[in-house]
């Protein structure tokens, strides 16, 4: 499982290079999206391209949907007062990769000045969890240096979670980084849900929600593994959930072809498709909202845990 | 007198004289003018003798004989009932005198004359036995006088004449027998004299046989016999006096100064060598001009000073060697009055009473002090305050009259008073010196300085001390031939003549203005120069009249005392009472001292509430969120030494004149001090509650209010005893108030809270421990308390602190120990091979330090061979070895702390909801405080010095090692051996160890030793 996690991560980090020109590529870079030249490099892996199966990121999910255009909403964020409720190390560990994920959102829709409260937040919680980043404090600065800068902001926020599961994976603490991966993720899902709004306006995206049925699914194996941790089994518990909804989805099979692209370039497609319709679409995000507000608002079974 | 009271004794006589016959009358008229003489100028005196004539007139026309009797008699009490409301008693016995020498002009005396003067006597309350003295006295001399302890007479030794039964003074040359009959109740004296010379009362001839008064500043004088131009040795008041004051006293004193002088160091100024005697009974006046040194020759006689030369003898004991036998028997009274301006003239006496006469109950004294108030008619003002320089509530003579009385009550036998009629008007100087005299008629001695003394004044001395520039003693003798001494020296005309013979007004200022007298140059003005120098003048004292003392004075008992010290836990309690009263009695004081440390509160505390508001409400207040928390308790710490400081450092310096005076009574140092310290105690206890009462109630800080006042308090009473040690070693109390900002800031500086200690000059910071110099900050013992204490003991943390404590142990060597011995591995791993110009020596001298800690520690795991650490010897093999050494244990770490996370979430989800510890964290938890206790802004986590590594990360959560109590800042325990002591604990005592320390230095006078040291210091080299 590390050599995946591994494998996974040298992915992200080559992702902004690694995508597959859609055959339909008339969608246009985002209107008003000027300073946006890299970004335009990592949302458009998401177009028409097809599933693959690897680690969950909760910000590429995020770089698909605002490459649909889709408008920012408020108050989808976990509020920062929510902080104040999380005592125990698993609130906090789960609220960590939400938190995470909501920097990303801002970021990528351009709120900088929330996204420094939120990267403080970020940094606060991380240290609380006993999270040492080498570079910290340059990181925090940078983040004061660049706030009208997106583009340097998605950076220093990539390099800070690089550096978070650097730390988690060096000194042995994957179950953390399970449970963090769990609260980013579904974070991630519960925003991308929301910004669809409308199942019909943006049939598309939802789609390519629902494939990520798969990812949710290696995430699952992945806690698992680790759930003799009473945290990692309680945050496996929304992932079942979640994977739950996800089973329910009907698949298609497409048959396997090869097709060679105008750039000389061999491009695989074919596979299973995960189809989500409309009634699948709003069923999972009542699903999700309730999911999700359990584990930002720290009302998890109520007002008690259960016992580990 | 007014002339009603005159007229009204005119009257009088007329009716005494219109007893006799009126052929018989003539000499009334004679002895009525001759007490008229005594009130009225001569040119006035007919018409009094007219109102007498008239008078006479009209008892004579009287038709009814038995009606004039009885009449004579009803008019007579009549006349003495005004005429007694009118006089004081002096006056009425010299009435009743003159009304005597009426008599004796008749050749029989009727038995309705006789009658009539005992009813005069008795009319004025002269006791019987007294006036039957007088009378007899007046009409036939000592053969008749009831009480032979009541003469005296003077005569030659050698004499014939008996005086069997009558104490007597012996007068070689005397030609005849003086006597002298004492009236106690007047404290007057007659005399008559039987012979045949000429003596000269003053400078009056005495008529053989005729009665006179011998009073203060009189003296008889004449030829001796058979030696026409040989003068009697004069008989003086004093000796008179003396004969029969030392009958009824059993104290008395004898002073004799044997060369004694003082010079200040460095200078010219002081008292030069002189000898002197006096004794009980009398009262020596010192003049001269100012700054010639009078208040130091009281200083020298009340032993204030000790002489650099000769001695001062007191019965025959040297005063210096042996002052405790003296304790009580002197007291001194400077010039400044010695009062406690806000209690009332009774307190004053009170107080002062309880502690002389620890002997007597509380009923004796207020009974003392009433008797006392008599004496010194202050009866109407007793429950009057005193009140300062500018809110005066009495007059200046009732000031000095009651600063007399503190001393008298006590009845010393020697008295020494400076000045006690300077500022006071005439008739206040009588009045004070009349009460000085009335001391020496007990058998006191009374050394008084007086500074222009108007004639009345000068006639009250029994003797004179004239001093000179440069502390030289000129004369020493009777007041009245000092004038003599004086004029005849300066080759005055008239040098004999001592008064005015019609008034008797003497001139004392003459003493001074021939002493001082300056050269005439040629142009007829005054020169620079003095016509005899004040050498020179000293050398005629030496010459003509300085006693010479071959052998050391007689030896005799030394007066009983009737000071008697409280105990003095019972000092204690009269002081402290004092103190309370005497701080009650100034409003304003008491308004500002309370009102102070509210007011600050309120200023501090609104100030520091930041209101960060939450999405419902933008001007909420969560504590949580206030980061002013931090500044706020450094700004308590200061609050409390500033207030701490300001309402003590006057209190010494305030009292600096009453503790002059209460010297003498060798009163207890400690008791004094403990009795200010409580009342700053009391006073400082009140400030620090309400300041903590009103600023954490603002701030929102909840259930630590016990443990913020203890702090502040424990601060609060350093700085009171602080400004009490500046009180008492700085003279003045601008120097205390320029001092005060040079402590303050130091302790601001050097509380950590303003810079931390690891941000100091790096010379002065060892890193890792506060420097020595904070160390002796109080103000650093207290911030510290107080954020350990807020951060730690809060119902927040305090469930959760030992598992955060624990958790952050095991982050620190997961996170920073760890892997810095990696670290280290790794270079010297790599560097193996080329080792020369590398740091590898120290970064193996650290790892073999380090592990060798680690093995003990782990001891289960096996041991390791640390001595392999060797820069020669040193193999990959064993890196490779001590790697998966620190390996087991890092694995081992982190099980623990997974262990620590696990227990603390079990006891968070089973001791509250989530909602009820966030709402107990926003409440009393601060994020602000918690960062700085936690150092989270601290790069440094782990500190290499002296090849060991030491933590720096989050202090607050660390176990000390130094055995002796040196920790880092805001660890939560501190050691001390074997036992780990709370931090709140161990600094607490540090500040009341401060506290300790600071009382003995105040006990001590440490300040005012080096105060004076670095003085005498700065003195030598500016000599040099």
């Amino acid at each position: 499982m590390r050599e995946f996690i591994h494998m996974l991560l040298i992915v992200l980090v080559l992702l902004p290079g690694c995508h597959n020109k859609p055959e339909d590529q008339g969608e246009d870079p985002p209107k008003g999206f000027d300073q946006q030249e890299k970004l335009h490099s990592h949302q458009q892996e998401y177009r028409e391209s097809p599933v693959f199966y690897r680690y969950p990121s909760a910000r590429e999910m995020l770089a698909y949907v605002r490459s649909k255009e889709l408008s920012y909403k408020p108050g989808l964020v976990n509020p920062l007062n929510n902080r104040q409720t999380y005592h125990r190390s698993l609130s906090k560990n789960l609220n960590l990769g939400v938190y995470m994920t909501d920097l990303a959102y801002m970021i990528l829709f351009q709120r900088t000045n929330k996204a420094r409260d939120y990267f403080n937040r970020v940094v606060s919680l991380s240290q609380e969890l006993r999270i040492v980043i080498p570079h910290k404090q340059k990181l925090v600065e940078r983040v004061g240096q660049n706030l009208h800068e997106p583009d340097s902001l998605l950076r220093i926020f990539q390099d800070y979670q690089s550096e978070i599961i650097a730390y988690l994976m060096k000194t042995d603490q994957e179950d953390k980084l399970a449970v963090f991966s769990a609260g980013s993720y579904l974070e991630g899902l519960y925003l991308a849900l929301q910004l669809v709004g409308d199942y019909a306006d943006n049939q598309q995206t939802a789609n390519k929600i629902a494939e990520q049925k798969y990812a949710f699914s290696h995430l699952e194996q992945f806690c698992r593994s680790h759930a003799r941790d009473s945290n990692v089994a309680r945050a496996l518990t929304y992932l079942q959930e979640v994977n739950a909804l996800f089973s329910r989805l009907p698949v298609e099979q497409d048959q396997s072809h090869s097709e060679r692209t105008s750039a000389h370039q061999m491009v695989l497609k074919g596979g299973d498709r995960v189809i989500m319709n409309a009634s699948h679409f709003y069923a999972m995000k009542q699903e999700v909202e309730k999911i999700r507000h359990q584990v930002v608002a720290n009302t998890m079974n109520g007002a008690h845990d259960i016992q580990d | 007198m007014s002339n009603t009271t005159l007229k009204l004794i005119v009257k009088l006589f007329a009716l005494f004289a219109s007893l006799d016959a009126p052929n018989r009358r003539y000499g009334a008229g004679k002895i009525l003018k001759l007490y008229l003489k005594l009130y009225v100028q001569d040119s006035y005196i007919h018409e009094f003798i007219d109102i007498y004539n008239f008078y006479i007139q009209q008892q004579t026309e009287a038709a009814d004989p038995y009606k004039q009797i009885s009449s004579k008699s009803v008019k007579t009490l009549r006349l003495l009932d005004q005429i007694n409301s009118e006089l004081i008693y002096q006056e009425k016995v010299y009435l009743l005198f003159y009304l005597g020498k009426l008599l004796r002009e008749k050749d029989r005396i009727t038995e309705q004359e006789d009658d009539f003067l005992r009813t005069v006597a008795r009319s004025f309350s002269m006791p019987e036995s007294e006036s039957q003295d007088l009378i007899a006295f007046i009409l036939y001399g000592v053969s008749r006088t009831l009480r032979q302890t009541h003469l005296l007479a003077v005569k030659d030794p050698y004499s014939n004449c008996s005086v069997k039964g009558i104490q007597y003074i012996d007068r070689e040359g005397l030609n005849g027998i003086i006597y002298f009959l004492l009236l106690p109740s007047a404290h007057l004296y007659l005399f008559y004299y039987q012979g045949g010379e000429s003596l000269f009362l003053n400078a009056r001839k005495i008529d053989p046989g005729a009665v006179y008064f011998f009073s203060k500043g009189d003296s008889i004088s004449g030829y001796r016999m058979g030696w026409e131009n040989v003068k009697l040795q004069p008989i003086y008041y004093p000796q008179v006096a003396e004969c029969f004051l030392r009958n009824s006293q059993h104290n008395q004193l004898s002073l004799v100064v044997d060369g004694a002088s003082y010079l200040y160091r460095g200078e010219q100024e002081g008292i030069r060598p002189f000898n002197f005697s006096t004794q009980s009974f009398y009262m020596v006046g010192v003049i001269g001009s100012s700054g010639v040194g009078k208040s130091t020759l009281l200083n020298l006689l009340n032993g204030n000073i000790r002489p650099q030369h000769g001695h001062i003898w007191i019965n025959g004991y040297d005063l210096h060697r042996h002052r405790e036998d003296f304790k009580g028997l002197i007291g001194y009274v400077p010039q400044e009055d010695l009062l406690f301006e806000e209690l009332t003239v009774y307190q004053n006496l009170y107080y002062n009473a309880r502690l002389c006469f620890g002997d007597l109950s509380p009923a004796r004294v207020h009974a003392m002090v009433n008797r006392t108030l008599d004496e010194l008619a202050l009866s109407s003002i007793r429950h009057k305050k005193v009140g300062g320089e500018l809110d005066r509530q009495i007059s200046g003579g009732q000031r000095k009259r009651l600063n007399l009385g503190l001393e008298l009550m006590r009845e010393p036998a020697l008295l020494l008073v400076d000045e006690p009629t300077s500022g006071l008007s005439s008739s206040d100087s009588r009045q004070v010196m009349n009460l000085l005299r009335t001391q020496t008629l007990k058998g006191r001695l009374v050394i008084v300085n007086i500074h222009q003394p108007a004639s009345p004044v000068f006639r009250l001395l029994d003797q004179l001390l004239v001093l000179d520039e440069g502390g030289r003693v000129t004369y020493t003798g009777d007041p009245l031939e000092g004038l003599v001494y004086f004029k005849t020296l300066n080759e005055q005309v008239n040098a004999q003549v001592k008064q005015c013979p019609t008034c008797g007004h003497i001139n004392p200022e003459a003493i001074l203005e021939i002493m001082e007298e300056k050269k005439v140059d040629q142009r007829g003005r005054y020169g620079a120069h003095r016509r005899i120098s004040p050498e020179q003048w000293h050398q005629y004292y030496r010459d003509k009249i300085e006693p010479i003392f071959s052998q050391k004075p007689l030896v005799q008992p030394i007066p009983e005392s009737r000071l008697h010290q409280p105990h003095r836990m019972c000092q204690f309690k009269l002081f402290f009472k004092r103190n309370i009263l005497s701080k009650l009695g100034n409003k304003q004081y008491l308004l500002v001292s309370l009102l102070e440390a509210p007011l600050l509160a309120l200023i501090v505390a609104y100030f520091t509430k930041y209101t960060a508001g939450t999405p419902e409400n933008d001007v909420a207040y969560i504590f949580s969120q206030n980061p002013n928390l931090p500044a706020f308790l450094l700004m308590s710490v200061m609050v409390a030494l500033f207030i701490g400081l300001l309402i003590s450092s006057e209190e010494i310096i305030r009292d600096a004149r009453v503790l002059q005076r209460e010297k003498f009574l060798q009163l207890s140092r400690s008791g004094y001090l403990l009795s200010k310290i409580a009342f700053l105690l009391l006073l400082s206890a009140i400030q620090t509650f309400t300041y903590v009462l009103i600023a954490n109630h603002i701030m929102g800080i909840e259930g630590m209010m016990f443990r913020y006042w203890s702090i502040l308090f424990s601060t609060a009473v350093f700085a009171n005893i602080l400004g009490l040690n500046l009180s008492s070693g700085l003279g003045s109390q601008i120097v205390i108030y320029i001092v005060i900002p040079f402590i303050l800031i130091p302790f601001m500086l050097f509380s950590g809270g303003v810079v931390h200690f690891d941000k100091l000059h790096a010379g002065l910071t060892p890193r890792r421990y506060p420097p020595i110099i904070a160390d002796l900050m109080v103000s650093r013992w207290a911030y510290e308390a107080l954020a350990v204490s807020q951060f730690r003991d809060n119902a927040y943390e305090d469930p959760l602190f030992s598992l955060h404590r624990r958790e952050s142990r095991h982050a620190y060597r997961l996170n920073h120990y760890l892997p810095r011995l990696i670290n280290h591995l790794d270079y010297c791993r790599n560097h193996l091979d080329r080792p020369e110009g590398s740091s590898m020596p120290e970064r193996i001298a650290t790892l073999r330090n380090e592990i060798h800690k680690l093995t003990r520690e782990y001891e289960p795991m096996g041991k390791l061979p640390v001595e392999e650490l060797d820069q020669d010897s040193l193999k990959i093999a064993s890196i490779r070895r001590i790697r998966k050494f620190i390996e087991r244990i890092r694995k081992q770490e982190a099980r623990q702390m997974e262990q620590v996370v696990y227990q603390r979430d079990s006891l968070i989800q089973q001791s509250a909801t989530a909602e009820q510890w966030t709402r107990l964290k926003q409440n009393h938890y601060n994020h602000a405080l918690a960062e700085l206790v936690k150092r989270k802004n601290n790069r440094v986590k782990v500190l290499e010095t002296n090849h060991q590594l030491y933590r720096k990360y989050e202090p607050i959560f660390m176990y000390p090692h130094h055995p002796f109590g040196r920790s880092i800042f805001y660890a939560p325990t501190k050691r001390m051996g074997p036992y780990g002591v709370d931090t709140w604990w161990f600094n607490l005592s540090v500040i009341w160890l401060f506290n300790l320390a600071l009382y003995i230095s105040l006990y001590y006078d440490w300040l005012k030793g080096a105060v004076a040291f670095f003085s005498k210091l700065q003195k030598m080299k500016l000599k040099s």
